[in-house]
């Protein structure tokens, strides 16, 4: 099975939260999305790999942060007004990606889902990477969150 | 059929516990854990029918065939049946793992068939002429009390008017001569199941003509109330009864139909005094069973109860015409107000529990803080007293998490037994402190190091009889696990009279294996060699064996404890004992721990790692080889910068403080800024992306809302002074 039949209802069409690294604009399925937070008080846990912001208290919950800039490998930007966490839950435990900035939700029917090109497909940081999504302002990528946190990539975060 | 499963395997999985116990109480003189044997194998019998797991069925048939002649004395107790009775056990263990996994119980057991078989012709052989003796006591019983049966009109002078109206339904009250009430206990699972093996079981002793409600009413919503009409023998129906322990209370009407109520009386007193006069005249058990009637009855609030179980007064009573079934019902109530004290709850609801008291802990701290701020005196009494609930819920929770230790240990004296047969050692095995408790989680963790140490006790401790004959120890070892509370924590202590550690041989090994230089070896005293047994890749053991050996495993123990914030400790001397003591905090969820401040950062350190606290400046320091080191009281200890190893950018300040830990029975000190607080914390989990990260044992929310990592000092320390 391909990502592309993944991640289309049965009605054709899902729910996207947009979410921006810089010029880059990406989409998430709203369904892994649990909700989005501002950075509050981070607290840096020393000695883990540097795309791992640290921890916060998320009414109680302990949610690990990694910041997906540094993940993919794109120079770090200071946070501002603008920052913002994305929260997903995988496996009971809460973990944060930190983006940008978050701007909308969008429709995406399948018709206009496209899977990733041959050439992204053989980079690494493609795993995350579920398909491209056309909108009328533009193209759209497609990110599998739950796959940042994926035993693989967990596996190479110790390696 | 399937929602059954479930339940049954998890009761399968007590059965097994109960049985690997019971049989080793049986070979070490405890006769009275056939009964409880008897009664297991009777339960998965009827269960393994019921569910048509036949090969199930069949071996615990045989099984249970054997050990009723155990239980009359016609079968001899010997180890070679025992033996058979344990790989008995292991196989229903692979049974069960079989159920679970593949929903069959395809085993093969032929050969245990087998072996049962032989037994069961050795009984009957023996048999003879006891059958005869009991054939003609059970007839005259039945002559007895089945008597009245003559008049049939009327049999509802009953006094019981739950069975009364039961009986009028039933047009056919020429054949039946007993009617069973039972009520199930209400903390039964599945009661139309067990309803169902009930009515099964009394099959097999007797008719049953009706069940009310009808078998096919019985539903999951079934109350577990049910009325049973039989043609039988009364004793044998109360007997089955007794053995099942899900019946809350029963009692069996005889269908003696009488004349008038007097006549009831006096049929119920010749019941009731062939009852008593069968109960005392019998044998001890019997008597006991007596004795164990009356204490019970003391238990029991309702003092009315009491009389009515001494025939004579009794029957001045009307409405204790039937003081048999009375009395068999207190009887069963009893145990059933004990049974009651405790109820199932499932461990993930605990550790939510334990979750939100730990969140609740964590917001009075917020509370106290804002009360202190505020200095306003109705707010700092209401928060006063929150505290004081808080502490005492979090008290109670962690409470109902300890489990007794017993949990653990009653594995062992199965594993000793079996491991000293196989290494041909003769062992005398002691357990003591089994009530001791210690949290759910601890005993989780500490449950495979407690095997490894058991095991080497056995098989590396234990010389072999042989060795021992020659010493003055003599023939037999003795091993014995304990535990005990002190002060604050769990002792767990593990001793054998072996031939305790060899101090010349650790240093040679650990020189082999180039743990350690040649000089180093030579500074160690005797406690730090005794300590290389915890070293990883550590193993004196000339030949691996397949008990024990593989040079990992007191390592492994070691880190165990130690992430439990405990500590181990080896105690020997040559040709004498070797004792491995532990130590251990009995919860882990909240502990005691000191705030700490690096810079601009806060890390909470477990008081259990801390030998002590001090302010040091730079004349406390001594460089050695170019190595700064502490020196205190004529020692040289050293120094762990917190501000190096977590990168912290900060200046260092004249005075600092050094927290003292210990690591390996070295002192090492952990250099920080300053001491903010001592507190309880509540320990979270780091999630598995940090799984990696060593350093930490995982993190604390403090009051004001602020995450704190919790050091994991001894792998913190090993990690930065190894590299």
């Amino acid at each position: 099975m391909s990502y592309h039949n993944q991640i289309v209802n049965v009605d054709n069409t899902i729910q996207v939260i947009v979410f921006n690294l810089g010029e880059e604009r990406y989409g998430v399925e709203i369904s892994q999305v649990k909700e989005i937070i501002l950075p509050t008080q981070i607290t840096r846990i020393p000695n883990v790999p540097g795309f791992i912001e640290g921890v916060l208290n998320l009414r109680g919950q302990i949610a690990a942060i990694i910041n997906l800039r540094k993940r993919l490998g794109k120079e770090p930007e200071k946070n501002d007004e603008n920052t913002r966490i994305i929260v997903i839950e995988l496996n009971d435990a809460t973990l944060g990606v930190m983006v940008d900035s978050v701007s909308e939700v969008k429709y995406l029917s399948s018709q206009n889902i496209e899977e990733i090109p041959r050439i992204l497909a053989l980079k690494d940081d493609s795993k995350f990477l579920k398909g491209v999504g056309k909108l009328e302002d533009g193209l759209l990528t497609l990110m599998d969150l739950k796959e940042l946190f994926s035993e693989e990539e967990l596996k190479e975060i110790k390696g | 059929m399937a929602a059954y499963k479930d339940d049954f395997l998890q009761e399968l999985y007590e059965c097994l516990d109960i049985f690997n116990q019971s049989f080793v109480d049986l070979e070490n003189g405890d006769s009275a854990a056939i009964n409880e044997i008897f009664r297991v194998a009777h339960t998965i019998k009827g269960m393994a029918g019921f569910l048509r797991y036949s090969s199930l069925e069949n071996l615990c048939h045989s099984m249970e065939e054997v050990l009723s002649g155990i239980k009359n004395g016609d079968i001899e107790i010997n180890s070679e049946l025992i033996d058979i009775m344990l790989s008995t056990v292991d196989r229903i263990t692979d049974m069960v793992k079989q159920i679970e996994n593949e929903d069959n119980d395809k085993v093969k057991i032929e050969d245990l068939l087998e072996a049962f078989d032989k037994y069961k012709k050795v009984k009957d052989v023996s048999r003879g002429n006891l059958c005869i003796q009991k054939q003609a006591k059970n007839n005259i019983q039945s002559l007895e009390v089945t008597s009245p049966k003559s008049s049939k009109d009327n049999f509802r002078s009953d006094p019981e008017p739950h069975c009364e109206q039961q009986t009028k339904n039933i047009g056919d009250e020429k054949t039946y001569n007993l009617i069973l009430n039972v009520s199930l206990s209400a903390d039964c699972i599945a009661k139309d199941l067990r309803a169902s093996l009930i009515i099964e079981s009394l099959r097999d002793i007797c008719q049953v003509l009706k069940i009310s409600p009808d078998e096919d009413e019985m539903d999951s919503s079934f109350n577990g109330q049910f009325a049973v009409f039989l043609s039988g023998d009364g004793d044998k129906v109360e007997d089955l009864m007794d053995r099942i322990s899900e019946i809350e209370k029963f009692n069996i009407i005889y269908n003696e139909k009488a004349e008038n109520p007097n006549s009831v009386l006096a049929e119920s007193q010749t019941n009731t005094l062939e009852q008593n006069s069968k109960e005392f005249s019998d044998q001890e058990l019997q008597l006991d069973e007596v004795q164990v009637l009356e204490e019970n009855l003391d238990e029991l609030p309702d003092q009315d109860l009491k009389p009515q179980k001494i025939p004579e007064t009794g029957n001045s009573k009307n409405d204790s015409s039937i003081p048999y079934s009375k009395s068999v019902n207190s009887k069963k109530m009893s145990s059933e107000t004990k049974r009651q004290e405790t109820i199932r709850v499932s461990t993930s609801n605990l550790d939510n529990i334990m979750n939100l008291v730990g969140e609740l802990v964590i917001n009075k701290g917020r509370l106290l803080q804002i009360s202190q701020q505020y200095n306003i005196n109705e707010l700092k009494e209401a928060t006063g007293t929150l505290d004081k609930s808080i502490s005492s819920l979090q008290d109670e929770v962690m409470r109902t998490r300890m489990v007794k230790i017993e949990k653990v240990f009653s594995k062992f004296p199965r594993m000793i037994r079996d491991l000293s047969r196989k290494l041909d050692k003769n062992i005398d095995f002691e357990i003591e402190g089994q009530d001791t408790e210690l949290d759910r989680t601890i005993l989780d963790e500490i449950s495979d190091p407690l095997v490894h140490l058991v095991r080497n006790a056995v098989d590396h401790g234990i010389e072999s009889s042989q060795e021992r004959e020659k010493t003055e120890k003599g023939e037999i070892g003795h091993i014995k696990l304990s535990a005990r509370r002190e002060k604050n924590n769990v002792i767990i202590e593990i001793e054998d009279d072996g031939k305790g550690l060899d101090l010349e041989l650790l240093k040679k090994k650990a020189l082999e294996k180039g743990l350690l230089s040649p000089s180093e070896i030579e500074n160690l005293t005797d406690d730090e060699v005794r300590m290389l047994i915890f070293a990883s890749g550590f193993s004196t053991k000339e030949k691996v064996t397949e008990i024990s050996g593989r040079g990992v495993g007191m390592d492994a123990v070691k880190s165990a404890v130690e992430k439990l914030g405990g500590k181990v400790r080896v105690h020997s001397k040559m040709g004498e004992y070797t004792r491995v003591k532990i130590d251990l905090p009995p919860t882990v969820a909240i502990i005691r721990s000191l705030l700490i401040e690096v810079g601009s950062e806060i890390y909470a350190i477990p008081i259990s790692n801390v030998v002590k606290a001090l302010s040091v400046g730079k004349d406390d320091y001594k460089l050695v080889k170019g190595t700064p080191l502490l020196y205190i009281n004529n020692k040289l200890i050293p120094v762990v910068e917190l501000k190096e190893i977590f990168n912290i950018e900060c200046k260092k300040l004249d005075k600092e403080i050094a927290i003292i830990v210990e690591r390996e029975n070295e002192e090492v000190g952990l250099i920080v800024d300053s001491i903010i607080d001592q507190q309880e914390i509540v320990i979270k989990p780091l999630t598995t992306i940090f799984s990696n990260s060593k350093g930490f044992s995982g993190v604390t929310i403090l009051g004001d809302g602020r995450v704190i990592p919790i050091l994991d000092v001894s792998s913190l320390i090993r990690d930065d002074i190894d590299d």
